[in-house]
């Protein structure tokens, strides 16, 4: 699922009271977009992973409607974050594009509670904010 | 355990899968009266445009029944339901006991008593197999009137003008075409669409007799006007298909009443979808809201807690999004032409395919319309369905920059309302770097 189309935003940066929010698709757990989508092009995988085939997507923009977040856009087709499977096989920062390209190590991939951990932690890192990429418990 | 399902479009399918997931043990029966009912019904006018093939329109994929394990009699239909001894009669004359049944029994196109509907040529709009009719026809087909201004009439009014040589016209009952959901500003944005595009709108008119013998030629109205047409699409919305629980001690009024666990009065019998009446969050009342999101939503919280893994739904609610020639609109909530429930309304025209309205009562959002321009449409349904006082934001909800940052402040005070486990991994991130 390389990108051949021109890239489209599938992250938000947001600013709340001084913090830099950076946020993309949350993959929610009963994914609102996924129960709206009528083509099945927007699934939710075994890790939890929601993603939008784009060659079933009709841009009817029903995920647009019930997105919590507004972090659906509509361009050709319903564009989000997609977990990157084109980057598969990559490890480590590399695995998501995203990350690769965060120049002050803001963003965080990994399991809720790893996220807790961190924000446990004596030590904080800069912005801990809208990292939360994924790759979420199985519900 | 044997669970059965009587229908088997967006519920019946989504609680289906569902049960399968908690439970890989228990017997799963579907009943349907489609030979293959795995394909998405509003897909349909784009079948019926040509942009899509039958093979695109399955939103499930072809081993779907035997890699969850569903046992499937299809193309029969329940003839009756027995509710004391737990059993359904089927149109093969077998019978079928149970320990949880599911009705996702779906609505169907209203057809009024116009004189001469009954003719060939009329169709409903809502399965493969009217789509597949009306094809069948449109090589004898010059002129189409589509009755009915509403989602489902447009819809094919489209796929309709989508096919070469075929002149469509919609007509219209009521002042507006989309009357349920937008009012006069909007709606005017589309009716001009609808003619640049060459499709007729005609409204306040009432179809009296469809004309000719054993085909449709024509549709007399009740002004005395009348068009010359050989095909007839009714839009005239859908009804609950209620004939199989008339007479059992289950109770409905325009759709099977449930509760929210999507159970009815009766212990084991739920219902989902387009056949069930549902607590409505923006109206405060049970409400059949015939939607596909809905329906996949409900089928999810009936599967669940057939399985005995309880899940209440949250409401259901008027919303819908759609795009007609390339543009776009979503409508939810209490957005129609005869609302006037409402308090205080913004409206922004700022060109002449931007409409955007939003009704405000007491604060809180109860409907809202975007025509042109959707971007973070679910923000502003958001708002509605938290039912949040939005004092501080409803002058910027049309602004360029309205994200969801502007929303954060309402998900921080009101963790009981923002209750979602997205929202509460924000907070906990937000907590922490605000003590910085």
């Amino acid at each position: 699922m390389g990108e051949e189309e021109p890239p489209v935003p599938r992250r938000a940066v947001l600013s709340f009271e001084g913090i830099n929010l950076s946020l993309s698709c949350r993959h929610c757990e009963d994914a609102p977009c996924v129960d709206a989508c009528i083509t099945g092009a927007l699934r939710k995988d075994q890790n939890g992973t929601v993603a939008c085939d784009v060659a079933k997507c009709v841009g009817c923009w029903m995920c647009v409607m019930v997105c919590r977040f507004g972090l659906v856009s509509p361009t050709v087709i319903a564009a989000k974050c997609d977990m990157c499977p084109d980057r598969e096989g990559r490890t480590g920062k590399a695995r998501y594009a995203c990350v690769e390209a965060c120049p002050t190590d803001a963003l965080f991939v990994g399991q809720y509670e790893d996220f807790q951990k961190l924000l446990a932690q004596p030590v904080k890192p800069r912005s801990p904010l809208g990292r939360l990429m994924g790759e979420r418990r199985l519900s | 355990m044997r669970h059965v399902i009587i229908g088997a479009s967006a519920a019946g399918i989504t609680a289906a899968e569902t049960i399968r997931k908690l439970d890989s043990a228990c017997a799963i029966v579907m009943i349907s009266d489609e030979e293959n009912p795995l394909y998405s019904r509003p897909l349909i006018s784009y079948y019926l445009a040509g942009e899509l093939s039958e093979a695109d329109l399955s939103y499930r994929p072809p081993n779907f029944f035997e890699s969850n394990q569903i046992d499937t009699r299809l193309g029969v239909r329940v003839v009756r339901l027995d509710t004391r001894v737990a059993r359904i009669l089927l149109s093969t004359g077998k019978s079928l006991t149970y320990d949880k049944l599911l009705i996702t029994t779906g609505a169907a196109p209203k057809f009024p008593p116009i004189d001469g509907i009954q003719k060939k040529g009329v169709f409903g709009f809502r399965t493969l197999k009217d789509a597949q009719g009306i094809l069948r026809e449109l090589p004898h087909v010059r002129q189409a009137v589509v009755l009915g201004g509403g989602l489902v009439g447009l819809k094919a009014a489209c796929g309709l003008a989508a096919r070469q040589g075929v002149e469509v016209t919609v007509a219209a009952d009521s002042p507006r075409i989309l009357s349920q959901m937008m009012s006069e500003g909007a709606a005017t944005v589309y009716e001009d669409l609808f003619e640049e595009r060459g499709i007729h709108v005609r409204t306040r008119v009432t179809a009296q007799e469809i004309l000719g013998g054993e085909c449709v030629e024509g549709v007399r109205f009740a002004d005395g006007t009348r068009l010359d047409c050989q095909l007839i699409v009714m839009g005239k919305g859908v009804e609950a298909n209620l004939e199989l629980i008339e007479g059992t001690d289950i109770q409905y009024e325009h759709g099977i009443l449930v509760n929210e666990r999507c159970c009815t009065n009766i212990e084991n019998i739920y219902a989902a979808g387009d056949v069930a009446q549902t607590m409505d969050v923006v109206r405060g009342e049970k409400w059949t809201n015939a939607l596909w999101p809905c329906a996949v939503e409900q089928g999810r919280i009936a599967g669940s807690n057939m399985t005995g893994q309880v899940m209440r739904y949250q409401g259901s609610m008027a919303m819908n999004s759609v795009q007609f020639l390339d543009l776009p609109v979503i409508s939810a909530g209490l957005a129609g032409l005869r609302e006037k429930n409402y308090e205080e309304e913004i409206i922004q025209r700022p060109s002449r395919w931007v409409y955007r309205r939003v009704l405000l009562t007491e604060g809180r959002i109860v409907g809202f319309v975007l025509v042109g321009e959707i971007e973070r449409a679910g923000l502003i349904r958001l708002l509605m369905s938290k039912r949040v006082d939005v004092s501080t934001l409803k002058d910027s909800l049309f602004d360029r920059n309205f994200n969801f940052a502007k929303v954060l402040p309402l998900v921080l005070d009101q963790p009981e309302r923002f209750s979602e486990p997205e929202y509460q991994e924000l907070r906990d991130a937000i907590q922490v770097a605000l003590r910085q």
